[in-house]
């Protein structure tokens, strides 16, 4: 955890949106890694980079098959995503301000 | 998370001057102000790009009834006795079920093109199911046929017969979608699907294509309506 007490795996704007975009998706779903990559709007080096943190951190599933790789959200992804969201709004809260 | 934080984003940007096409280290520090405003417009963002346009699929649905089957109700309604329905209805649905599909493919692409899982096992299955069940239907209404019911018997099969498909298949599906709005659809279309059975040859498709239509623009205003916080 960082100092602030939100997860440093999670706390980077580029794979907080990879959490956030795949979080969007219905448990036992997965994505295209080229969808993820269109609407994240990384370079393909740059979303790999980013998965391979989150996926051994074990946040993410990264499965290849015959159509391309795909990418899920694992249940500790999940957990750690919403540990992620009520730690913030604490912060903000004791901060004062309003989350957006 | 509620509206946004004024901050202003640009294409390629993650929110507060922060630019994720560059680098592939883990970027500049976020404070918690910033880290919301991302999650909040990665999660909008999402949202559009991965929901399927219930309102406007269910909408479409309701419009395909009523023109249909109204269709086929203004050509036969005069009709004394009961003849079936004219050959120029059969382009005119054709054109119809050509339209939807369209539409449908349209709507969907979007929302599921690179989805996988179980949403799209779902899908397969909601599909296979509807278009088994109107395979059926045709084969019963040949069967009648074959056995000498009336037209106004196999025209009567024909006419309720896809609508008490589609609500099968929306009823069932819906607890698996967790979309309770489908459940009441569904149960909808199969009692005016059996309900209609009891009217006259001509009335089955005017009371199929008006009670249809209204079912699933029904539920498309339900599925409009803003999700309560």
């Amino acid at each position: 955890m960082s100092e602030d007490g939100l997860d440093p795996v999670i706390h980077t704007p580029a794979r907080l949106r990879v959490m956030v975009t795949l979080a969007a998706l219905p448990e036992g779903d997965d994505l295209s890694f080229t969808r993820l990559q269109d609407i994240i709007g990384l370079t393909p080096g740059n979303l790999i980079t980013h998965l391979r943190k989150l996926a051994d951190a074990g946040y993410v599933r990264m499965v290849k098959t015959a159509e391309g790789t795909t990418v899920s959200l694992t249940r500790d992804g999940r957990a750690a995503l919403q540990r992620y969201t009520v730690t913030l709004r604490s912060l903000l809260d004791a901060a004062g301000q309003t989350p957006p | 998370m509620g509206e946004t934080a004024g901050t202003s984003s640009g294409p390629g940007t993650d929110g507060p001057g922060i630019n994720h096409r560059t680098g592939t280290d883990d970027g500049p520090g976020m404070d918690p102000l910033s880290a919301a405003d991302i999650m909040q417009q990665a999660q909008e963002h999402a949202k559009s790009e991965l929901t399927v346009n219930r309102p406007l699929l269910l909408g479409g649905a309701g419009l395909f009834y009523l023109l249909a089957y109204g269709t086929v109700w203004l050509a036969v309604r005069a009709q004394q006795p009961y003849q079936g329905p004219p050959g120029w209805t059969l382009g005119v649905l054709t054109g119809l079920v050509l339209i939807v599909v369209l539409m449908l493919a349209a709507v969907l692409n979007r929302a599921v093109s690179g989805v996988g899982g179980q949403s799209r096992r779902r899908r397969r299955i909601a599909f296979l199911s509807v278009a088994a069940g109107l395979v059926a239907v045709w084969a019963i209404e040949g069967g009648l046929y074959a056995a000498g019911a009336s037209i106004g018997t196999v025209d009567l099969i024909g006419a309720s017969g896809p609508l008490l498909v589609a609500g099968l298949v929306i009823a069932a599906a819906a607890p698996a979608w967790k979309q309770w709005s489908g459940l009441g659809l569904g149960i909808w279309l199969i009692a005016v699907a059996v309900g209609s059975a009891f009217a006259a040859p001509a009335t089955v498709w005017g009371i199929d294509a008006l009670a249809g239509c209204a079912g699933f623009l029904f539920a498309a205003a339900i599925v409009s309506r803003p999700a309560r916080s």
